[in-house]
């Protein structure tokens, strides 16, 4: 009996040393998903009369788009400070605010600015807890001065929005790329088309293009320079490559019939286009720089909007040669075509995401068209849109968020939807119709 | 006997036995020759003179024979008188011969007298030696006798002595075997009595350890199902995160629950966000809950982040 209870106590001496060590394990599983409550102060205009620019509407748009952030209101805010040593974390953390963005915008030599601006984790902190330790410092993620003229000044912000989003996300930004629409407006009689580029929230259009007749398909080559696109001038379908720098362009393809949906190979030197040379539509891929052309599809129906793969090697083209609008997927030599979609009676005009694991496409299966995404891999597919007639879905280089266009009170307008589907916030563009939006590559 | 005594005398038998007889033979002739010494030397004469005739025809043929028988008579008478002679004589010889025998056999009889008187007087002596042999050996027997009984005495008194010694030596042995078994008993009782009460006390430590783990397991589940609260109300996962996306964290707090460090490792199916949003949970939850008990304190804590449907 003694023994025992001392067999028992000398196992307790043995056991406790190592539960005492035994790491504490606690399994967390209920989460609730959310938008990162995120704080974006107004910058502080250290210079006369009106601030030059919004910098912090810029960026709370910008983040707001991507369906990722949640931003606090500003009038909920107890403090405006504008750089690190002003602010009192806890009054942010009061708010629920996980991450807070500061800054200003001075006056520099030469009429120019510089805009600063501080991220900072409310939460982190280090290992050395005490008053002598900086906790401005370690809590800031980032934190830049960055010199900027006045019309560099919302490039500037969604720079910024570049750094904060892969600070918090780990995703590179894409806020500092462009997108390319096609405009129209006017009367019937007087339609003017228009090619435009403008930053990723639709600000600061410029014109790479003006006609009279219809401009469709624009494509950005991967490299980021070049724009294809497909313009009826003459009132015929012809194919330009256009160097977006110098505005420089080029017809590259102007057969009888139809000479349309260009898009680029995945390194910069051929396009894949639709012709109607042999009576009906076919893909053709051909040497942008020699103009050579090669037959790819040899069928009856109707193949057309062909995007290449990831890996440059096959083409995923719409095609009615089951009877209704499908994808398939065909080896850019030729070959066999093999169908992709099988869910809903129309599925066309693919959009690979960067990484090539996702196929966005318009989906129809009935009440109207919506913007749907494929997993490659799986072949799941998830229908985002909800509108009648949402179309020409395009990947931002981040993967994060699909553009596509749609019509809104009778007017063509393009939409942001994250990848997930959960967030979509229309561009605010310029008057008339909008579509036909392409993202740009991320720029070198 | 005779060879046993012989022997003792150590004289050869032979010799013995001989000189006996003539010793014997010697006594037995002088005894007989004394005896009948008056009677025979009268008795012849007398009855010659009284033979006289009684028959005349028989008195002829009578005297004839008579004067023969004279004649022969007195052949006879001169033959009787010298056989009378040599008789005489030899009586004469014979008479000193008797004297002789008779000095010596008064002799003897005196010296067998001298002989009686001595071992009578020997007998005496014996017998007085023995008397007070006797009387000493009496004397000696008594005295033994009561030295004996004095022994005897002695010894019993020794025994009784000895027993009583033996008695109270065993009374003692008793007293001290029962005073010893007595404190071995109440040794043992004590013993037994403090084993009781320790093993009461082990058991009533061990039920209060017991009681105590029970609590320390109560605190320690309510301990950590407050850690996990709070963190898991602070988790504010990102859009977008797959199910089976999982994080570990590593956090390191000080005793009152104050988080000192937060490290995320081997994340997997999620993305940047998605690690950050657990390293906030921990940090948004800190202080964590203080420990109900300092032995439920880790300094160490890991999380396992994992998105579940």
């Amino acid at each position: 009996m003694g023994k025992v209870i001392r067999t028992l106590g000398l196992l307790t001496i043995i056991c406790l040393p190592w539960s005492a060590q035994a790491v504490l394990n606690i399994e967390i599983t209920e989460g609730v998903e959310g938008e990162t409550p995120l704080a974006i102060v107004p910058f502080a205009w250290e210079g006369k009369g009106k601030p030059p620019e919004n910098i912090a509407a810029i960026i709370s748009n910008d983040l707001a788009r991507t369906g990722l952030f949640r931003l606090i209101a500003e009038k909920k805010f107890l403090e405006h400070p504008h750089h690190g040593g002003e602010v009192n974390f806890d009054n942010w953390r009061t708010l629920g605010v996980e991450d807070l963005v500061v800054g200003r915008i001075r006056l520099a030599a030469n009429g120019r600015y510089l805009v600063q601006f501080q991220l900072f984790d409310i939460y982190r902190k280090s290992g050395a807890v005490g008053p002598g330790s900086d906790d401005a410092q370690i809590k800031q993620l980032a934190g830049y001065n960055l010199p900027a003229s006045k019309k560099d000044l919302r490039r500037t912000a969604h720079y910024i929005s570049d750094i904060i989003f892969e600070k918090l996300t780990g995703i590179r930004g894409a806020f500092t790329t462009r997108i390319a629409y096609v405009t129209a407006s006017g009367s019937k009689d007087n339609k003017q088309y228009s090619l435009q580029i403008a930053d990723s929230d639709g600000h600061n259009p410029f014109t790479v293009l003006k006609s009279p007749e219809p401009i469709m398909s624009p494509a950005w080559s991967p490299d980021g320079n070049k724009i294809a696109y497909v313009s009826f001038e003459g009132r015929k379908s012809s194919i330009y490559v256009q160097d977006v720098a110098t505005g420089q362009r080029k017809r590259v393809s102007s057969h009888k019939g139809i000479n349309g949906s260009p898009a680029w190979s995945i390194d910069s030197k051929r396009l894949s286009i639709t012709l109607s040379t042999n009576g009906n539509s076919d893909i053709y891929i051909m040497d942008v720089a020699s103009g050579r052309k090669t037959r790819v599809t040899h069928n009856t129906a109707i193949d057309t909007e062909a995007v290449w793969t990831p890996d440059n090697r096959s083409l995923i083209f719409t095609s009615d040669r089951s009877g209704r609008p499908q994808l398939y997927r065909i080896p850019v030599r030729g070959g066999r075509a093999k169908r992709l979609t099988f869910e809903g009676n129309y599925n066309s005009r693919a959009a690979f995401s960067p990484d090539g694991k996702t196929l966005a496409m318009v989906h129809g299966s009935g009440s109207g068209f919506q913007i749907a995404t494929m997993q490659m891999d799986s072949g799941e597919l998830t229908v985002l849109t909800n509108g009648r007639l949402d179309e020409s879905p395009t990947f931002a280089p981040n993967g994060t968020m699909i553009l596509y266009a749609t019509s809104y009170k009778g007017k063509g307008v393009l939409y942001a939807i994250s990848v997930d589907g959960k967030a979509r916030q229309r561009l605010l563009l310029q008057d008339g119709d909008v579509r036909e939006p392409a993202w740009s590559p991320f720029t070198q | 006997m005779t060879g046993l005594l012989l022997k003792l005398m150590g004289w050869p038998p032979f010799s013995m036995l001989a000189s006996l007889f003539l010793h014997a033979g010697v006594v037995a002739l002088l005894l007989f020759s004394l005896s009948q010494d008056p009677a025979p030397l009268k008795t012849p004469d007398t009855d010659v003179i009284k033979a006289v005739v009684v028959d005349d025809g028989k008195v002829k043929a009578e005297l004839e024979r008579i004067k023969k028988a004279e004649r022969r008579k007195q052949l006879k008478q001169k033959k009787a008188k010298k056989e009378l002679q040599r008789i005489q004589q030899q009586k004469k010889r014979e008479k000193k011969k008797l004297a002789e025998l008779k000095r010596k056999r008064l002799k003897e009889k005196q010296r067998l007298k001298d002989d009686k008187k001595a071992a009578s007087k020997k007998r005496e002596a014996i017998k007085k030696a023995q008397a007070k042999e006797t009387k000493r050996l009496a004397t000696l027997k008594k005295k033994r006798k009561e030295e004996t009984k004095r022994l005897e005495k002695q010894r019993k008194t020794e025994a009784k002595r000895l027993e009583k010694q033996r008695a109270k030596r065993k009374l003692e042995q008793e007293k001290k075997r029962k005073a010893e078994a007595d404190a071995k008993r109440k040794a043992q009782k004590a013993k037994e009595e403090k084993a009781r009460r320790a093993a009461l006390r082990k058991q009533m430590e061990a039920e209060e350890s017991a009681e105590r783990q029970r609590d320390l397991a109560r605190k320690s589940t309510t301990y950590i199902a407050a850690i996990r609260n709070d963190v898991q109300r602070n988790w504010r996962r990102p859009p977008g995160i797959k199910t089976g996306a999982s994080c570990k964290v590593y956090v390191t707090q000080a005793t009152g629950g104050t988080v000192l460090s937060v490290r995320v490792s081997s994340c997997t199916g999620g993305n940047t966000a998605f690690s950050k949003s657990v390293e906030k949970a921990v940090y948004k939850a800190d202080p964590l809950p203080r420990a109900p008990d300092p032995s439920l304190f880790d300094r160490e804590l890991v999380f396992d982040f994992t998105v579940k449907e």
